[in-house]
């Protein structure tokens, strides 16, 4: 069974991005700090990790951690996963954010299922 | 540039209008001295050194011939702002001398054509600096003085206007030439005083802008922030109803099924705008600077933005159709474009009906890129049109539509 990390400081959206990926049949870990998430994914390597970018201390705190995360683990493959609908808005360019994919909250089921599925 | 005007530099787009309106006048010049010297000719019978004459005006023809051809064909109209600082030096110093030789071979300080000199100096110093002004005016006070100075002391021929008044005395020249060039010395410095003033104000203008633009920046920082807030838990409601609606919480009755279906119908509608907001926020938020521009295929951003809203034209029933010329490139900020063909392509499918048609059809037109997005929806009425482009603007049929929506709890 693949397992996924989601990090994310928002228990509502780990609840149910969660419990969604869980009905899919994916086993689901979570994180609410990236420095917790960066223990784990040290611990035990996840299948697939989805990354949220804003935390309450920091607005690209995602994007530190997803660069440590491509730096440790290039070959895991990561999503960032974010409220804010556009990367730009963070003075990013697609090119300067080590994911995998660039997701807008909220996703439906089907489509990051899909999506996951293309890395998995 | 600093060598011209700051007013004018602050419209550098303008100035290229300006080069038109020199090659226009200066043909209705090349004309005017034209039936002036044959008036003189045929209907005065001005003794005058018509050949002299007839060479500079045939001079003044060509430079413009030039001017035209390299404004007009070489550059197509349109010239860098160093282009145009050097093409209006070039410009003005021809004309000067063409109009010292008119004058001179014309009776010189006899001449009423002597006085174009001031209208010379005028657009100067709405061209050009004060230095710049400064330096012509005196070259030019200094080529007069040396003209009468040389035609007094019998040095270079006179070309009296009337034969009769040929020799003027040495006071009268004197007063004449002192006289004119004070009149070319107060010109100079009126217009130039004038200009430093009206810039004075733009500066000040500008600053007042500045800080205008400041407080929208903060403004737009701070609805980016806001919607972050909202979209949040939103995107968790989001989450719960598809949890709801996918079992995993229990098994549901068809009616609540329904209701949740409407509740996460509308979430989505929500989430639609505040990404519309966020898009606008930011746009507002930053500095033109931020937007780098490349070239690129304008077929690759098309596909980009067709696939984001393949889907949603799916799930409408609307056919989604492209048209693009292979080559055609196009230098832009990939962002902004995404932004500016997703929304249009997004709101041509949300108000199109389930067997409509939506296209997007890219072509090339002159220096342009023209982009044309068509459906076959509820249209915009002709008094709105104009209205389109106003921040926030909702048509009153997308209004009504949105009404009958949420009455009956469609999309």
């Amino acid at each position: 069974m693949a397992r996924i990390l989601i990090i994310d400081d928002d228990e509502d959206i780990i609840e149910t991005v969660g419990s969604l990926l869980k009905f899919e049949g994916f086993e689901v870990e979570f994180a609410t700090t990236t420095e917790k998430g960066l223990e784990m994914i040290k611990d035990s390597i996840p299948d697939l990790v989805l990354l949220d970018i804003m935390f309450p201390d920091k607005k690209t705190k995602g994007f530190d951690a997803s660069s440590e995360i491509k730096g440790l683990f290039s070959d895991l493959p990561l999503f960032v996963f974010t409220a804010i609908n556009r990367e730009y808005a963070f003075d990013f360019s697609k090119d300067d954010i080590k994911a995998d994919e660039f997701i807008n909250k909220p996703v439906k089921l089907d489509r990051l299922v899909e999506m996951i599925k293309q890395y998995i | 540039m600093q060598e011209l005007s700051p007013i004018e530099s602050s419209s550098f787009k303008s100035l290229n209008k300006v080069i038109t309106w020199f090659i226009t006048l200066r043909w209705i010049a090349c004309v005017g001295v034209a039936l002036v010297l044959a008036i003189a000719h045929f209907l005065f019978a001005l003794r005058l050194q018509y050949r002299f004459l007839s060479i500079t005006t045939t001079v003044l023809v060509l430079l413009n011939i030039s001017h035209s051809f390299y404004f007009y064909i070489y550059k197509k109209q349109y010239l860098q702002r160093r282009e145009i600082h050097q093409f209006f030096q070039i410009q003005i110093i021809g004309d000067y001398i063409v109009l010292i030789l008119l004058v001179y071979f014309s009776g010189f300080m006899e001449n009423p054509l002597i006085f174009f000199f001031v209208f010379h100096i005028i657009i100067t110093s709405f061209l050009f600096t004060s230095r710049i002004v400064t330096l012509y005016t005196t070259f030019l006070i200094l080529v007069i003085t040396g003209i009468s100075i040389l035609q007094y002391i019998q040095i270079v021929p006179v070309y009296p206007l009337f034969t009769n008044c040929s020799n003027m005395a040495g006071v009268v020249r004197f007063v004449q030439t002192a006289g004119f060039s004070g009149l070319l010395i107060i010109t100079a410095y009126l217009t130039t005083s004038i200009i430093n003033r009206i810039d004075a104000r733009g500066k000040q203008f500008e600053v007042e802008l500045n800080k205008y633009k400041s407080l929208d920046k903060i403004k737009s920082n701070f609805i980016l922030q806001v919607t972050h807030e909202i979209r949040g838990p939103l995107a968790a409601i989001s989450g719960f109803h598809e949890m709801i609606l996918r079992g995993i919480t229990g098994k549901i009755e068809d009616h609540t099924r329904e209701i949740i279906t409407k509740a996460d119908r509308r979430t989505d509608n929500l989430l639609i705008i505040i990404g519309e907001m966020i898009d606008f926020a930011y746009m507002k938020s930053s500095d033109d600077s931020k937007f780098i521009t490349k070239e690129m295929y304008v077929r690759k951003i098309i596909s980009e933005n067709i696939s984001n809203v393949t889907t949603r034209a799916e799930q409408e029933g609307v056919h989604l159709s492209v048209a693009c010329p292979r080559h055609l490139k196009i230098k832009t900020n990939s962002d902004l474009m995404n932004i500016i063909l997703g929304n249009l392509l997004f709101n041509a499918i949300k108000y199109t009906e389930a067997g409509g048609n939506v296209s997007l059809i890219a072509s090339e037109k002159g220096h342009e890129v023209h982009f044309v997005v068509e459906d076959t929806g509820i249209g915009i009425c002709d008094d709105e049109i104009e209205k389109v482009f106003d921040e926030f603007y909702r048509s009153r049929r997308a209004r009504v539509l949105e009404k009958m929506e949420q009455v009956s709890g469609y999309r």
